[in-house]
């Protein structure tokens, strides 16, 4: 069927809810030819990213590893436990997390993003979550939204 | 740990977006060893109601089948023509965003696949206001299709 996903991104922040979409887009791969990408953003902002500006490139990828090692490291390990994921890889970037996730869809040719529906405090979680409503408006490809 | 679902839902109303809707959600069917269901809401409206007041129910369920029929068959042979497996068909009355949450809870699916109608210079920043309400008010995954 021509819309067989072939990329899934999955964009993720170590919540329940972050895994959730983790395993429900692990199992949509399993034993088919997808490719699943995992993104972790490091939620930064403009005055942060400026303050980056005197670091070396691997000073701020040291950094950016360090932050995403605890959140990637969990994803992973329950990744691990699915047969027949066989391609699997993952993605850090910093950032504003809608934008970042955005752009890791254009640049890596994505055609299905998995996202949890958590937002970054309890009054989003009564809503979408500012980063999952941001992504299901702009995103070009279909967006699932995992709760 | 989330077992994938095994039930989804995925609403019709005859557009080409929503066919492409059905295509993914047949794909995740497929994928999941998940039931499929197709639903289709006839929207009511106040002429309508004046209609088919005082009408037999099964007048009213006739009228009902008249307009879903053609989209649920449409559907149907869409998925036929992938190869997919065959789904079970429903046909609600009413009000499509309430319609389709009542229906997911109802028949507790565990996935929503739907297009989203999103028209003018705006649409990227739209989503039809149907899926808007769907993903807003199911307790479940929602895929929206574009």
């Amino acid at each position: 069927m021509s819309i067989t996903p072939r990329h899934l991104l999955v964009p993720v922040d170590g919540s329940e809810r972050s895994l959730h979409a983790a395993a429900f887009a692990a199992s949509l791969c399993a034993g088919s030819e997808a490719r699943l990408t995992t993104l972790y953003v490091v939620p930064a902002t403009s005055a942060e990213m400026m303050g980056m500006r005197h670091l070396t490139q691997a000073e701020v990828e040291l950094h950016l590893e360090k932050a995403a090692a605890p959140v990637l490291g969990k994803v992973s390990e329950l990744l691990g436990s699915f047969e027949g994921l066989d391609q699997h890889g993952e993605l850090v970037r910093f950032g504003d997390p809608a934008d970042e996730i955005l752009t890791a869809v254009q640049r890596l040719g994505v055609d299905h993003i998995v996202m949890g529906s958590r937002g970054l405090s309890h009054l989003e979680e009564l809503l979408l979550g500012s980063v999952s409503e941001k992504v299901v408006r702009r995103a070009s490809c279909p967006v699932t939204v995992v709760r | 740990m989330l077992r994938p679902p095994a039930h989804i839902l995925v609403p019709v109303d005859g557009t080409e977006t929503s066919l492409r809707a059905l295509e993914l959600g047949a794909t995740m069917a497929a994928a999941f060893h998940a039931r499929l269901t197709v639903l289709t809401v006839v929207e009511h409206n106040a002429a309508d109601d004046v209609g088919l007041r005082g009408r037999e129910e099964d007048t009213r369920t006739r009228v009902v089948e008249d307009e879903a029929d053609p989209i649920l068959d449409r559907a149907e042979a869409h998925l036929a023509a992938l190869g997919a497996p065959t789904c079970t068909r429903l046909a609600r009355y009413g009000d499509p965003d309430e319609e389709i949450v009542a229906a997911a809870r109802e028949l507790q699916v565990e996935l929503v696949v739907m297009g989203t109608r999103a028209l003018g210079r705006l649409a990227e920043l739209l989503l039809g206001s149907t899926s808007d309400a769907v993903l807003h008010q199911v307790g479940c995954p929602v895929t929206l299709v574009r």
